[in-house]
């Protein structure tokens, strides 16, 4: 337990000094910095479109609101601050890391060879653009429905947030391994990019059939439906468990895929 | 027992060829043969601790998958690998503690900050202690004469001492064994000589072992008095720099300068050429017809100006790998 | 090597790249139906949950169409180019074409179209499968005169597209770094080009600023024009204008690329 404890507490270090380093190197080139950000704020308005569409329609969708969906659709932004500017600098970069031999260097490191290449790089500028936003969103939907909300819902939220950024890392790394096996996965980075969108409206958007599909078999509407439905008070006994069961499981998988993966690399590359 | 034990190492690996042309591409999209290549064939060789040993052989000869099986980031096919006591492909992390490489065709800074931050990053994952971790970077930084460009971005550093950062990373956790693949590669004298000094007193200085592979004779030659010669993934010579000669042994070199040309079937009436451009010409020889050689030539060609050596050892190597 | 055949040969790589890349190829397919499924599934609950036959303008089956089509469109329309001009310009790769006597706007579009010969014929198979499936589920027609009209002005769009895109990749000489930038412009096109939602959804204030700029000609119109929301004169009048901006557009990328250009000689590459 002791020696375990150990190990996190090294690898958050390590973690806070890549973080730092990554905003060093970000500020060497700040054209670079601003107008990323500049461009967030463009996407922001692309998944926007969505919530304009419903808003401007003005029909409560399957039982939802306007203001509850703009929950929902905050709670999506937050999430994409995470997936956007800590995992996916680093799945798209896994391909050149793999071809350029980086992948070498960190597995002679005594840390986990997933941690660095899956976590080295973030993007602050990303993930506090969408993070403010989706915040700003999400308490926008809140005031306007005049709920008042306790400490324990909020920590709740917090919660399931953490157990969507478990799912979402684990979820979104999948396709990026099977880099071991394909020469130029841009594509699969895209194809799986635009699965994060199917988050861009709430689920109850689609029909009971995908909705159980994508919440127990690919748990992608976990990620960011749950917080917002256990904020709107509108999660099942059954959601709730799930919701705290699927990261480890999610985890898990990843983890055995990922051993696989490298070695697979070590056995057919020279 | 020793640092390194290397018993019967083998790796094979498969990849695909695509030939030319659009047909070809459509063709691909279907249909991809597999061909196998061996990269290492049953190496095997043992290091003592403390030791510096060059390992040598032309591109593509396995040096660089060998290294790397040694390192743990490659399964090897078959074989058998012992280093520090540890299997390498196991990747214990005690065994990472233990180990480093440097490779001198990639590096692992971070390109856009100063070296010193992605030393501070390998203090963090090595754990070095605090205390130990700034005497020793001084030293390195002093003995490499970088310490002024500790505080520079890489990207703004010359190859030379980017270099240099390199070894300093690779250093910074005192490995036991160090792997270096190609550590001067494109550098220029002054740099390769800087880093042959700093390796031979890092070697000597902290007992550690060293396994080398360079493109230039200079470095092995300078640095190590063991070398392992690898030729289409076997190894075809291992042993004392000095004496790889020995293969050769009886045989020398006959150099000639002509004073005007002379055709190459003409040379090759006299005996084996190694190489010529018409003025002048190299001749290997056993010993014995060394003498007779240069009487008959010294008749019969227009000899400006001729002497005889010994196989240098670069040729030697040379000529090991032509057969090998 | 005679001029013709030299562009042929950039034709030609154009199309093994494609190949080469069979995985990619397939899955960047697959990527387009991730949208349509998603926006399908809006459409549907707003259509059901608001009363109305007509939102934004358009019918049930129309706007499914429209999400369809706008896809398939914006897919097959779409560059790729922009990081390797970067990386020509960056690392030097440029001045081969300054010693090689083919133009490299020339070897970048034979390329590009190249690479979309390639991309045609999977496109023409999900274009028929994706207008039967309209036709039979929701009764969609498609006259032969807007299916010629959209041929035409399809083929516009894709030269349209290309200079925009490659108008956009000058950037490179004057950013030290690009990032996700091209990612983010693309996206912000494809969306004011109606690629995502049909640009009605904005209302007509916004609408009639989209109308004076050149990128719903690249989507949103050839769409709407298969849609038979547009109609006879209106297809002349687009298609005219199509050729207007890729014209303008061609000197702007032109003028662009000598200004940059000069530049990179300048400071020697």
């Amino acid at each position: 337990m002791d020696r375990i404890l150990k190990v996190i507490k090294k690898h958050i270090i390590v973690y806070w000094i890549f973080v730092k380093n990554n905003i060093m190197a970000q500020m060497e080139y700040r054209v670079n910095f601003f107008s990323g950000i500049a461009m967030e704020i463009g996407y922001l308005f692309v998944k926007l479109l969505y919530v304009i569409v419903i808003f401007r329609s003005g029909a409560n969708i399957n039982g939802f609101t306007p203001n509850q969906l703009l929950v929902f659709a905050g709670t999506f932004i937050i999430l994409t601050g995470f997936h956007a500017g800590l995992f996916m600098v680093n799945f798209m970069s896994m391909r050149t890391l793999v071809r350029e031999g980086m992948l070498d260097f960190y597995m002679v490191k005594p840390v986990s060879v997933q941690f660095i290449a899956t976590l080295r790089r973030s993007d602050m500028g990303l993930f506090v653009t969408d993070v403010t936003a989706g915040i700003i969103l999400v308490a926008l939907g809140v005031i306007r429905m005049k709920l008042s909300l306790t400490i324990l819902q909020i920590l709740g939220y917090a919660m399931f947030i953490a157990c969507g950024v478990a799912i979402g890392y684990s979820l979104f790394l999948i396709p990026q391994i099977l880099t071991f096996w394909f020469i130029n996965t841009s594509a699969i980075g895209e194809t799986f990019n635009s699965f994060w969108d199917i988050n861009n409206v709430p689920m109850v958007v689609f029909n009971k059939w995908f909705q159980r599909i994508g919440i127990f078999v690919i748990p992608i509407f976990v990620v960011t439906n749950f917080p917002a439905l256990f904020i709107l008070d509108k999660m099942s006994p059954l959601y709730f468990a799930w919701g705290l069961i699927a990261p480890v499981v999610a985890f898990v998988l990843v983890r055995l895929l990922w051993k696989v993966a490298i070695r697979n690399y070590s056995s057919a590359s020279s | 027992m020793s640092e390194i034990q290397v018993r019967l190492l083998s790796k094979q690996f498969s990849y695909y060829e695509k030939q030319t042309g659009l047909g070809n591409s459509v063709k691909n999209l279907f249909h991809r043969e597999k061909l196998y290549k061996d990269a290492v064939k049953e190496v095997s060789f043992e290091i003592q601790a403390g030791e510096m040993v060059g390992f040598i052989g032309s591109n593509g000869a396995g040096k660089t998958t060998t290294l790397k099986m040694l390192s743990g980031i490659l399964f090897p096919t078959s074989g058998e690998a012992r280093i520090c006591g540890f299997v390498p492909w196991q990747r214990k992390v005690e065994f990472k503690r233990n180990i480093s490489i440097v490779m001198g065709q990639k590096n692992q800074l971070w390109w856009d900050l100063p070296a010193s931050e992605s030393f501070y990053l390998n203090k963090c994952i090595y754990e070095i202690d605090t205390k130990a971790y700034s005497q020793f970077l001084e030293e390195l930084a002093e003995l490499l004469d970088v310490k002024h460009l500790l505080n520079i971005q890489v990207r703004r550093l010359s190859l030379g001492e980017r270099m240099k950062m390199e070894l300093i990373a690779a250093l910074i956790h005192k490995p036991r064994v160090l792997f270096l693949d190609e550590p001067t590669i494109g550098l220029d004298i002054m740099s390769q000589k800087k880093i042959r000094s700093f390796l031979k007193y890092y070697n000597e200085q902290y007992k550690s072992t060293i396994l080398l592979t360079s493109h230039y004779m200079k470095d092995i030659e300078d640095l190590c008095r063991r070398a392992v010669v690898i030729s289409k993934g076997a190894v075809v010579y291992d042993g004392e720099l000095a004496r790889i000669n020995d293969a050769f042994s009886g045989k020398k070199l006959v150099r000639l300068q002509l004073s005007r040309q002379v055709e190459l079937p003409v040379l090759e009436s006299f005996g084996e050429v190694l190489e010529t451009d018409g003025y002048s010409a190299t001749f290997e020889v056993c010993r014995q017809n060394a003498l007779q050689l240069t009487k008959s030539i010294q008749d019969k060609l227009p000899v400006e100006d001729f002497n005889i050596v010994d196989v240098p050892v670069e040729e030697g190597i040379a000529m090991l790998l032509q057969k090998g | 090597m005679r001029s013709s055949n030299k562009y042929l040969f950039s034709f030609q790589i154009g199309m093994q790249n494609a190949m080469e890349y069979r995985a990619n190829f397939f899955l960047s397919i697959l990527a387009a139906i991730v949208p349509i499924f998603i926006q399908t599934f809006l459409w549907i609950s707003v259509y059901k949950n608001s009363g109305n036959s007509v939102v934004f303008g358009y019918s049930f089956a129309q706007i499914i169409q429209y999400t369809v089509i706008a896809q398939l469109v914006s897919r097959f329309v779409r560059t790729d180019f922009e990081a390797e001009i970067n990386d020509d310009i960056k690392n030097g790769g440029l001045n081969k074409f300054i010693v090689r006597p083919i133009g490299y706007f020339s070897h970048k579009l034979c390329c590009f179209l190249g690479q979309k010969v390639v991309n045609l014929v999977v496109m023409i198979i999900l274009f028929i499968t994706s207008i039967l499936v309209l036709k039979f589920s929701l009764g969609v027609v498609i006259t032969g005169q807007a299916m010629a009209a959209f041929t035409i002005s399809l083929i516009l769009s894709l030269c349209l597209n290309f200079l925009i895109f490659f108008c956009v990749s000058t950037l490179c000489f004057w950013l030290n770094e690009i990032g996700f930038i091209f990612e983010a412009v693309r996206i912000i096109i494809i969306t004011l080009s109606g690629g995502i939602f049909p640009l009605s959804i904005f209302g007509s204030k916004v609408v009639s600023v989209l109308d004076l700029m050149p990128f719903k000609y690249t989507i949103n119109f050839p769409v709407d024009v298969l849609n038979s929301q547009i109609m006879g004169w209106g297809i002349a009048r687009g298609l005219c204008i199509q050729v207007g901006w890729i014209l303008c557009i061609a000197l702007l990328a032109n003028i662009f690329w000598l200004i940059g250009s000069k530049k990179y000689i300048a400071v020697g590459g």
